[in-house]
């Protein structure tokens, strides 16, 4: 191997090292030469680099043009058309969001009048208010929640029991209050086997109120 | 006149008869039975708080009547 550098450099034992031109001769080398040779087909097949940067590595590895590699991910920039749709379906479905929320609202404001010609104006107007509806049993009382479930008040406790119509979701939540009312009224037995027995408490001494007749 | 609830996801539906008319009495007696075979339970009820009262057959004369879904335990 004959090689030798008039400027001999560290960096000049790499490109020994990895240049296939052992007689080649340089006259300016940096200490990124071998970075250089690494990443650049020029300088290993080349016989002089002469201006070489320490940052030529991170160059190759970082630029879209200069070599491949890979790029995680591109920038997502909508077009006109796909900003549109966007918009047009966040209409559609606000206006669905909006229409169901109007055709539930509807449906309670009737259930209520069914309720209503039930329990009667002043009962209705605490019903209203609690959320609760009193309803005497054969044998137990019961609060009916309107927002779920049904407390069955025995002598010194309260048990929480869970049952409504099938498909409750489906129905505004005073359909289920009055459903359960006519219920209890009627086959208290039949709703206590059906129902979950949820949680089981202490009576307190005052109970909360509630509408009743 | 009669009055029949059904009550369904808009609150309820009301089939209305009058006693002395024939066809009408019949279509709200067909309803009331095919609910009944759904399941439905009937109620007769009377205003301001009176106990509703089951009922499996339907009466023309009952007044209003109100056809409950079958409950479950949750």
């Amino acid at each position: 191997m004959a090689y030798y550098d008039s400027t001999a450099s560290s960096s000049t034992v790499w490109r020994s090292w990895v240049s296939t031109d052992t007689t080649a001769s340089t006259s300016t080398s940096g200490t990124g030469d071998t970075w250089y040779c690494w990443t650049s087909n020029l300088a290993c097949s080349g016989t002089t680099a002469t201006t070489i940067s320490n940052d030529s590595v991170w160059h190759t590895w970082t630029s879209i043009d200069t070599a491949p590699m890979t790029v995680l991910g591109e920038p997502c920039v909508e077009t006109e058309e796909e900003l549109q749709g966007r918009r047009r379906r966040e209409e559609e479905s606000r206006k669905r969001e909006e229409e169901l929320r109007k055709k539930k609202s509807m449906a309670e404001a009737t259930a209520r009048e069914l309720l209503l010609d039930l329990i009667g104006e002043d009962q209705c107007k605490v019903y209203d208010e609690t959320g609760r509806l009193f309803v005497k049993g054969r044998e137990y009382d019961y609060v009916i929640k309107k927002n779920g479930g049904v407390q069955r008040i025995e002598k010194d406790k309260i048990i929480d029991l869970c049952v409504h119509l099938k498909k409750r979701w489906q129905f505004p939540d005073t359909d289920n209050v009055i459903a359960l009312k006519l219920m209890l009224e009627n086959d208290e037995d039949a709703v206590n086997r059906i129902a979950n027995r949820v949680a089981e408490r202490e009576k307190p001494d005052r109970l909360s109120l509630a509408a009743c007749l | 006149m009669g009055q029949l609830s059904i009550l369904n996801d808009k609150g309820d539906t009301k089939v209305i008869w009058d006693p002395s008319n024939e066809d009408e009495v019949m279509a709200a007696s067909d309803q009331f039975d095919a609910l009944v075979e759904k399941g439905f339970i009937a109620f007769a009820v009377k205003k301001n708080g009176q106990q509703g009262t089951q009922t499996k057959v339907f009466d023309p004369e009952a007044g209003k009547i109100i056809m409950v879904p079958p409950i479950q335990g949750g």
